[in-house]
């Protein structure tokens, strides 16, 4: 039986080798994982990882990688091959929608949503051929492995018990739009309607997957009824950076998020922060965030190897470049975590200092990463049950703390302040001011 | 007036001063944009024509590893910083202005969060581009 349940917070799996050893010493019993399609196919020890430790999860299907630039899918730029796990997933996708991709390869063009087309409608055959194949690689994504290693399990002569584990619901495939309505918006719908079909007993949520430049102007009632057959709509919007975007956007995504709930749609930011975090008692059913600091995507991006060390400073909830940090642990002990990961730390030091501590961070990405996990649950776990005004005060008092860092990098706090402040007012709470 | 002229014209000022000079030093994920050694201390001086801010946060970071740390603006932007958060942070001010004059708009305190690692770390780095 599908599980239907949902979690307030999931973390994003988008480089499985390593993040998973950053998982392992995570308690993550109210929290559900993302596991990227195309990452799943390449790595079974995910598969094994979810089920030994019964964890839910959610498969992003990821099929707007399709509506953007094919070059991104070939091997290299001069040949026409496609990179293997992107054929792996193609070939999940269905034979029909793999060779469209295929051919479009070959001849250099990209997918347009008239690919989908017939007679001037959209192909039901293919498209119900297409979505069949996505949805049902999601319910099977635990079960298809499972069989494998049942039968492993058996030749082997030991039978472990295993359960099968189900999505927490499962994702109708989505493409982006850069305004509502567009051919892809349009499309998305179609799939979505096909997916109602293929859904079983599961709970089936859609991607409103759209530009930043269009939150402002969107048409909510078109979203509504095309989205209104579904249980719950996933929200990514390209590049929205909670900490550098205008209050104003933000207030826009709450007014947003509010009008959609009311539709009684369960609601997820497919891409959040702390920001999102401190809406999931009173807007959000849910937000997703990386493993290794993803809080906001660009449709375009791909996560980059190699990048910046970063680690997240607990106070301002925010990641700074590693060597930047010490200088505000140096400046005030207040600032340094207390979660399980840097307790441990201090303990194991005879002579723990903020020093010790900065060079800790620097050197270690499994102390940086599970320092971040542990902090992103014990923030969940302090906004639980708080109303606005309550988290003003949090913010309020975070802002306090921050007063020996430059007001540049903690003007996020104010903003988010302002805008809950905003929310609250609206919500009829009263908010006292500090 | 570019960032670029502003260094040049700021180091050709410090070297006539008789100051050891070192620019564009890449360390740690940072460049510092000058380094100069007084009385056997390292200053460091990041430029800027408009982002006052985005020059306090660098100079600020800059504190860790050099005894006084200073943001140099275009003297055009001057008017418009918030002098409390330079003076809060105890980090010095100086601006340049189309004649090349440069003024001193305030003082750096020493830093009172050096960390010696990263200070050696920075004097090897600069010992190697003085051999080089």
């Amino acid at each position: 039986m599908p599980n239907n349940t949902i979690k307030k917070l999931y973390f994003r799996i988008s480089n499985p080798q390593k993040e998973m050893g950053y998982l392992r010493e995570i308690n993550l019993q109210n929290i559900g994982l993302v596991v990227n399609a195309h990452t799943a196919i390449d790595n079974p020890k995910i598969i094994e990882f979810i089920r030994r430790n019964e964890i839910n999860f959610i498969i992003d299907p990821v099929t707007y990688v399709f509506s953007r630039s094919l070059r991104k899918l070939r091997k290299n730029q001069t040949e026409f091959t496609i990179r293997r796990t992107w054929d792996k997933l193609l070939n999940l996708y269905g034979n029909d929608f793999r060779d469209l991709v295929k051919s479009k390869v070959i001849n250099e063009r990209d997918l347009i949503p008239r690919d989908f087309l017939r007679n001037n409608k959209w192909d039901s055959v293919l498209i119900d051929n297409f979505v069949s194949s996505v949805i049902e690689s999601q319910k099977t994504f635990i079960k298809d492995k499972l069989v494998m290693l049942k039968e492993l399990q058996k030749r082997a002569g030991f039978d472990i018990p295993t359960k099968d584990l189900t999505p927490d619901f499962l994702i109708a495939p989505y493409f982006y739009s850069s305004k509502i309505p567009d051919d892809w918006f349009n499309l998305t719908v179609a799939m979505i309607h096909s997916a109602i079909k293929f859904k079983g007993n599961f709970n089936l949520y859609g991607v409103l997957c759209i530009s930043n430049k269009i939150l402002n102007d969107i048409n909510l009632d078109l979203v509504i009824n095309s989205y209104r057959k579904l249980d719950g709509i996933l929200i990514w919007i390209s590049d929205f950076k909670e900490h550098k975007i205008p209050g104003t956007q933000l207030a826009k995504l709450v007014e947003v998020i509010s009008k959609l709930r009311k539709e009684k749609f369960k609601i997820i930011n497919f891409y959040g922060g702390y920001f999102s975090l401190m809406l999931t008692n009173n807007f959000l059913d849910s937000f997703v965030c990386g493993v290794n600091y993803g809080e906001s995507r660009n449709i375009d991006t791909t996560p980059a190897r190699g990048m910046r060390k970063m680690v997240y400073i607990n106070t301002i909830h925010k990641h700074l470049i590693v060597e930047h940090a010490p200088r505000i642990w140096l400046s005030d002990s207040s600032h340094l975590c207390n979660c399980k990961t840097c307790v441990n730390l201090c303990n194991e030091s005879s002579n723990f200092n903020a020093y010790n501590y900065s060079e800790s961070m620097q050197k270690s990405e499994i102390n940086r990463v599970q320092h971040f996990l542990n902090t992103r649950i014990n923030e969940l776990e302090n906004i639980k049950s708080k109303n606005l005004e309550e988290i003003t005060f949090l913010l309020a008092d975070d802002i306090k703390k921050s007063t020996n860092i430059p007001s540049d990098q903690v003007i996020h706090l104010r903003n988010w302040k302002k805008v809950i402040e905003l929310i609250s007012i609206k919500n009829n709470n009263r908010v006292f001011h500090n | 007036m570019f960032e670029e002229e502003m260094q040049n014209h700021l180091s050709e000022y410090l070297k006539k001063e008789g100051f050891e000079v070192y620019s564009e030093i890449r360390f740690l994920e940072k460049k510092i944009d000058l380094i100069y050694i007084k009385r056997k201390q390292l200053i460091s001086i990041e430029l800027k024509v408009q982002n006052w801010k985005r020059a306090l946060w660098q100079a600020y970071v800059n504190q860790l590893f050099t005894s006084k740390s200073y943001v140099c603006l275009w003297s055009e932007v001057i008017k418009n910083i918030d002098k409390r958060e330079f003076e809060k942070f105890g980090i010095g001010v100086l601006s340049i202005d189309e004649n090349s004059e440069i003024k001193l708009i305030l003082d750096a305190k020493t830093s009172q969060y050096m960390h010696l690692d990263l200070l050696n770390k920075l004097v090897g780095k600069l010992n190697d581009l003085r051999e080089n």
